[in-house]
């Protein structure tokens, strides 16, 4: 098992740094120069070149790069701002906890539900329960979460004045949002557990299982969620960076100053070191997901842990 | 010693299937007494399995009807309720499967598997697992201790099979259900895993049914037999009987499609044709349109059930025209 972590350790570094490199061209290669945007209009293209000189942008990509990764790595700088001429960090410290509360609460809150509604799904197939859980899921998941953001809004916060608008001071900022995460991404984790739990609820095993005597609550819970949940715990870590990303959105309509509300603003403004420190951020939490994916997996799945190690003796 | 244990009483089962019921298993009706090994034999989709299933209530799509009576010590275990089934699977009536590794749990260690069945009997964790060592010495398992803590990918077929029957016999049913036990394995393994059963029938006085295509199998182990075609019985009686004095046609065939020790026969003789699908009511004989002495009244009329002896009996018109021109 530890060879195991090891490894996937070793990976995710190598897939950190490519990833970084990527991301760091790509923006070097955008249209635009955050100098001429910082500068406004008034200033004269000469008096620019010393702000470039400044700021070191006037040098190689591969020079900046490697400056920008040791910085980040030996010194946790990730440069400064452009456009508020302070310390990334420091604004990306704010916004960090807010969007990770955001986006934990509502993945475990999906599961939580997602989870037991598919099995159920998959254990009375076909029947009327089957058919409203799965259809409605769908109708929830085809509304587009800017729309329903914008409803729940209407109806719970100005119509009946039960939650407040936006903001994030308490925890009522955080209902309207998480709901509107919940509903969006249900859908896919009750199929994905429904499809699951069907296939192993196909194999002998469970016809063992019934044959020793056990009840079908025992099958159900040791037999087929235990299997089934290999896939469903997978997906569970794999969706949490697409989470982030996911509620660019819903930050930016509720107004909370999550990363996606900083990300999509420092796009806007072309202000690089923000967005490279953002999609830097995205990519750690999705390479961590992963090796931690990956080692659950291996905890969950005593094949995997025997084909990658051989064997734990 | 010939005390009946397992009744089936015109035992039916139909699959729902797209426009209508297939009937996979027809009026079959036989007794097993304790101790005894009875074998049912015929080719694949000939309902082997299904009664076997039936029996347990275990047959996967929940889409059968099942008609008829199923005795178990005098009480007709179709009329029991899914919570009284729970107290005779793995207690009084233990089943093994095909193919051992998919009926084993990939997730858990073979010794959880084996004791899990056990601890519904109310006995601790480590006397559970005392008990699956013990077993899985008497099932011949190389390295017992080990192989209690290695998962079922570890193992190889036969030990896995070892594990199945381990699992079976834990709580020491009065009849064993052996559906193709060892088709997955090879003939050395084979004659292993045979020996474990015959000694579970001498020691605990176990019944077993065997469910095989394999008549050198029967041969070797079964006291009585059964020949199954297209979901009936179409013959049965002691091993004795079925290979020295077949008697409808389809058992004669099959006597005659087995492979000899002799070079000198040539080719072995096969059936033509194929099992019918029944999805639709028909009357007459199911064999009706491969066997080789087929007559009008097969075509229109159900053979009845002949008797030859107390033991052997058959359905077919043909031995009873032949016994009326006599």
């Amino acid at each position: 098992m530890r060879n195991y972590i090891i490894k996937r350790l070793g990976m995710g570094v190598v897939l950190l740094f490519c990833v970084s490199f990527l991301v760091f061209s790509m923006l070097y290669l955008m249209p635009g120069d955050p100098v001429t945007l910082m500068a406004g209009p008034l200033v004269k293209a000469e008096n620019l070149e010393g702000l470039r000189i400044e700021y070191g942008l006037d040098r190689p990509l591969l020079v900046q790069y490697a400056e920008w990764m040791t910085n980040i790595i030996f010194h946790g700088n990730f440069g400064i701002s452009y456009k508020y001429r302070i310390d990334v960090w420091s604004l990306l410290k704010n916004c960090i906890p807010i969007s990770l509360r955001l986006t934990v609460t509502t993945m475990l809150i999906s599961e939580a539900l997602a989870i037991p509604l598919g099995l159920l799904c998959a254990y009375k197939k076909n029947s009327l329960f089957d058919r409203v859980t799965v259809n409605t899921s769908l109708v929830l998941t085809a509304i587009p979460s800017f729309w329903l953001a914008v409803l729940l809004m209407l109806v719970f916060a100005i119509k009946l004045k039960w939650l407040p608008l936006s903001g994030y001071e308490s925890w009522k900022n955080y209902v309207l949002p998480i709901t509107t995460g919940v509903i969006g991404g249900l859908a896919s984790t009750i199929r994905l557990t429904k499809s699951e739990a069907l296939d192993v609820l196909c194999e002998k095993f469970v016809t063992t299982a019934y044959a020793k005597g056990l009840d079908n609550n025992t099958v159900l819970k040791r037999h087929v969620l235990r299997n089934s949940l290999i896939v469903i715990t997978v997906n569970m870590f794999m969706s949490l960076p697409w989470l982030i990303s996911g509620y660019i959105v819903i930050e930016k309509i509720f107004g909370i100053p999550g990363m996606g509300n900083l990300m999509i603003n420092s796009i806007i403004q072309q202000d690089f070191n923000v967005v490279q420190a953002c999609i830097l951020i995205i990519t750690v939490l999705t390479i961590i997901c992963n090796i931690l994916s990956d080692i659950v997996l291996g905890i969950l799945d005593p094949r995997i842990r025997i084909s990658v190690t051989g064997g734990d003796k | 010693m010939s005390e009946e244990l397992l009744a089936l009483n015109k035992l039916s089962v139909d699959y729902k299937v797209k426009g209508g019921y297939l009937s996979a298993v027809n009026n079959v009706s036989f007794t097993i007494n304790k101790g005894e090994i009875f074998a049912i034999v015929g080719e694949s989709g000939c309902g082997k399995s299904t009664i076997a299933h039936s029996i347990l209530r275990l047959l996967p799509e929940h889409n059968e009807i099942i008609k008829g009576n199923i005795f178990f010590n005098g009480e007709d275990l179709n009329e029991y309720s899914e919570k009284q089934l729970e107290r005779i699977r793995g207690r009084e009536i233990g089943m093994i499967f095909q193919n051992p590794l998919d009926s084993l749990n990939p997730v858990y260690t073979t010794g959880f598997q084996v004791a899990e069945g056990m601890m519904l009997d109310n006995i601790s964790r480590e006397d559970a697992w005392n008990r699956v060592i013990q077993i899985y010495n008497d099932v011949k398992m190389p390295d017992a201790e080990k192989r209690a803590k290695s998962f079922p990918h570890e193992l190889s077929g036969g030990m896995r099979q070892r594990v199945m029957i381990a699992m079976m016999i834990a709580r020491t049913p009065q009849l064993l259900i052996a559906d193709e036990p060892t088709t997955a394995l090879d003939v050395t393994i084979e004659a292993q895993i045979l020996n474990i059963i015959k000694t579970l029938r001498d020691e605990f006085n176990t019944a077993v049914m065997l469910i095989t295509h394999n008549f050198g199998l029967v041969a070797e182990v079964a006291d009585k037999v059964a020949v199954m075609y297209a979901g009936e019985v179409v013959e049965q009686g002691t091993v004795f009987d079925i290979f020295d004095n077949p008697k409808h046609p389809y058992t004669k065939l099959l006597m005659k499609a087995l492979p000899r020790r002799t070079k000198s026969e040539g080719r072995l003789q096969t059936i033509d044709g194929s099992v019918p699908r029944l999805t639709e009511i028909r009357n007459g004989c199911r064999f009706e349109n491969r066997c080789p002495y087929v007559m009008e009244i097969c075509k229109s009329k159900d053979p009845d059930r002949r008797i030859v002896t107390e033991s052997h009996s058959f359905c077919c018109h043909l031995e009873g025209e032949v016994r009326n021109n006599e």
